[in-house]
């Protein structure tokens, strides 16, 4: 196999990875087409090779014209059965529809109507982007101030947001990038290398789930624990995997959000979901055993 | 379940169930995968359980997680966007 961009900073973020990843195994599953391709299939072109590169007052690659189109509904936190995989077909059409003009803010809008606009659309996920800082930086007061941040850029970039596009990916991706450009350096959290390589994970996956043990047993005793020991196992992951699994498992954002919003490829995004669950469980498991709950060892 | 979807879930078996059940419980392979694997799933216990803690985990997670952001906060917020407005 050769050099993935996955767990190399430096790689350009072109990504093709995720047939090539998967085509070592005959049952895959690829995840449908990269949301780094811009339309016609081109490749966006990207000085950033990563979050961490991402120019702190750049907004240009929020307007990536694949955001947000062709997802998943985003209330549609059913998971599993219910839930439809992406259509392509989907984000053709809207992307036919965007060279036409339809789906860009109206021309005529007023500086008071869009900031009306902004107000009814995006002011309601304070909530959620508060507990998505929550989880980010671990600190109440980091928290609202990244939270105010995220929403002065958003207010500032919201005329280049194509309205009929998802808001809440793109509001998640601005937050994102002000951790990570403002936050992050700020606490000092030791830079994690990206040790989720897609290789590892693709060996180690297919053995994870082999030995399930008294799953039910332990899906009872994780059930009974409190908020807050789920919270602080949650903190106590590696960032790029806590937020790869608060993004999916709680905000419910399907694989290509997540590679967006992360700016990281899908393959990536996978492997981190897959230890970050892991690890998840076995802290919680381990937790649930040491307060007596009867938990088979798996 | 189809003569047809009957025959697909004997070519699923534990192994493959099991070692997609993250991309099938987010729904993130092809229908007619899907639909391969829920047929191995619901007709296996030891696949059924271990989808039942895969989701219990994510069930809990959103349970804890859900915050509600201090009511300082949107004020500040709001606050801001009018100074904002102001300056433009």
């Amino acid at each position: 196999m050769g050099v993935l961009p996955g767990g190399n900073a430096s790689a350009p973020r072109i990504v093709v990875i995720d047939v090539q990843v998967m085509s070592e195994k005959p049952r895959i599953y690829p995840p449908g087409p990269s949301l780094t391709l811009g339309r016609g299939g081109a490749p966006v072109p990207s000085a950033a090779s990563g979050l961490a590169t991402v120019p702190d007052d750049s907004l240009a690659g929020l307007r990536t014209p694949a955001m947000g189109l062709g997802l998943r509904a985003m209330d549609n936190h059913g998971k599993g059965e219910q839930r439809h995989p992406v259509q392509s077909q989907g984000r053709d059409a809207q992307a036919e529809e965007d060279e036409r003009g339809q789906v860009r803010a109206p021309e005529e809008e007023t500086p008071e109507e869009r900031d009306a606009r902004f107000e009814r659309d995006a002011l309601p996920f304070l909530d959620q982007l508060y507990g998505a800082a929550l989880r980010m930086t671990r600190n109440p007061d980091d928290a609202q101030d990244l939270v105010q941040e995220t929403f002065s850029k958003a207010y500032a970039a919201f005329a280049q947001y194509r309205p009929g596009t998802n808001l809440k990916a793109w509001l998640y991706r601005i937050l994102t990038n002000t951790y990570i450009n403002s936050y992050r350096k700020k606490q000092r959290e030791p830079q994690q290398s990206d040790a989720d390589t897609v290789e590892d994970w693709q060996i180690h996956r297919a053995a994870s789930h082999t030995s399930t043990g008294l799953r039910s047993a332990e899906a009872e005793a994780i059930d009974a624990l409190g908020d807050d020991v789920i919270k602080d196992a949650l903190a106590s992951l590696p960032e790029e995997r806590r937020l790869a699994v608060y993004l999916a498992d709680v905000e419910g954002f399907a694989y290509k959000e997540i590679a967006e919003i992360m700016e990281t490829p899908i393959g990536t995004v996978m492997s981190r979901l897959h230890r970050g669950r892991a690890q998840l469980r076995n802290l919680l498991a381990d937790h649930a055993r040491s307060l007596g709950i009867k938990v088979e060892k798996a | 379940m189809n003569e047809e979807l009957r025959r697909a879930a004997e070519l699923c078996d534990c192994t493959e169930a099991l070692e997609y059940l993250c991309e099938y419980l987010d729904a993130e392979m092809p229908e007619g995968d899907l639909a391969r694997l829920r047929a191995h799933i619901e007709g296996c216990e030891q696949c059924l359980e271990a989808l039942a803690s895969e989701k219990s985990l994510r069930v809990v997670l959103r349970r804890s997680c859900a915050e509600v952001a201090p009511e300082s906060l949107r004020l500040r917020v709001i606050s801001q966007l009018t100074t904002l407005r102001r300056s433009q």
